[in-house]
């Protein structure tokens, strides 16, 4: 993967397309044209990308979000203080 | 090792841009490598992080024995309460398609939810000197004299 070539096509990405994703963990093609499924858990898009034939060397697992930060500490939603153990 | 800066899209303008709404933000892939294979994520450069810090379910997604991980509490920005890491040695791949660095590195696993992976000063940064290019929205990693791994 030449990860500029990656950048630059999800740089140009349609933001009303990939709106449709918010909120959700989601998985690239290697070229970042396409993104090739989205879930909000990212086990179960794990699974549905080996079940729709992709290697794990096929796609870069990705979330997508249009909040502002400081810091880098970016949690998934409303979270609340729950963990997933 | 050069990367180009992602830019990520705020819904709505923001102040601090003048309105705008590109959120440049230095994001890389990694990849990161377990006992049964490796998996491709964004990872954020983080200079604010001390630590190196990947969500817990890529750890089942290339199966690393959590039982051998060395616990400890770390405090995420803006939270008061500590969260529960468990640190393992793995392997970590950087590449902008023309030069690689791999290296080994003990890095974190929580399980609150991060939208990305943290590549924070120990385990990361520790072994580049970065220049972050603000107009060029880019950011370069040279490996230092600390690094161990591999340069291709």
């Amino acid at each position: 993967m030449i990860w500029s070539e990656h950048v630059a096509n999800r740089n140009r990405f349609p933001a009303d397309e990939l709106v449709k994703y918010e909120g959700q963990h989601v998985a690239w093609s290697l070229d970042g044209k396409r993104v090739l499924a989205g879930d909000r858990d990212p086990l179960r898009l794990a699974a549905t990308l080996t079940a729709a034939g992709y290697q794990a060397d096929d796609y870069v697992l990705s979330f997508v979000d249009s909040n502002s930060y400081l810091g880098g500490v970016a949690l998934d939603g409303d979270f609340d203080g729950r963990t997933d153990e | 090792v050069k990367f180009p800066y992602l830019i990520d899209h705020a819904k709505v303008p923001q102040p601090a841009l003048g309105g705008g709404v590109e959120r440049p933000r230095p994001v890389i892939a990694v990849r990161l490598a377990g006992p049964t294979g490796s998996r491709i994520l964004d990872g954020h450069l983080d200079t604010a992080a001390d630590d190196t810090i990947f969500p817990l379910w890529v750890s089942t997604l290339i199966s690393l024995d959590l039982s051998v991980a060395a616990d400890q509490d770390i405090h995420l920005a803006g939270r008061g309460q500590p969260y529960r890491a468990r640190f393992l040695p793995v392997e970590l791949h950087l590449s902008d398609g023309r030069e690689s660095c791999w290296w080994r590195a003990i890095v974190g696993f929580v399980s609150v939810p991060l939208r990305r992976a943290l590549l924070g000063q120990a385990g990361c940064l520790q072994f580049f000197d970065s220049d972050f290019r603000g107009a060029d929205r880019e950011v370069i990693l040279t490996p230092n004299c600390s690094f161990t791994g591999q340069k291709i």
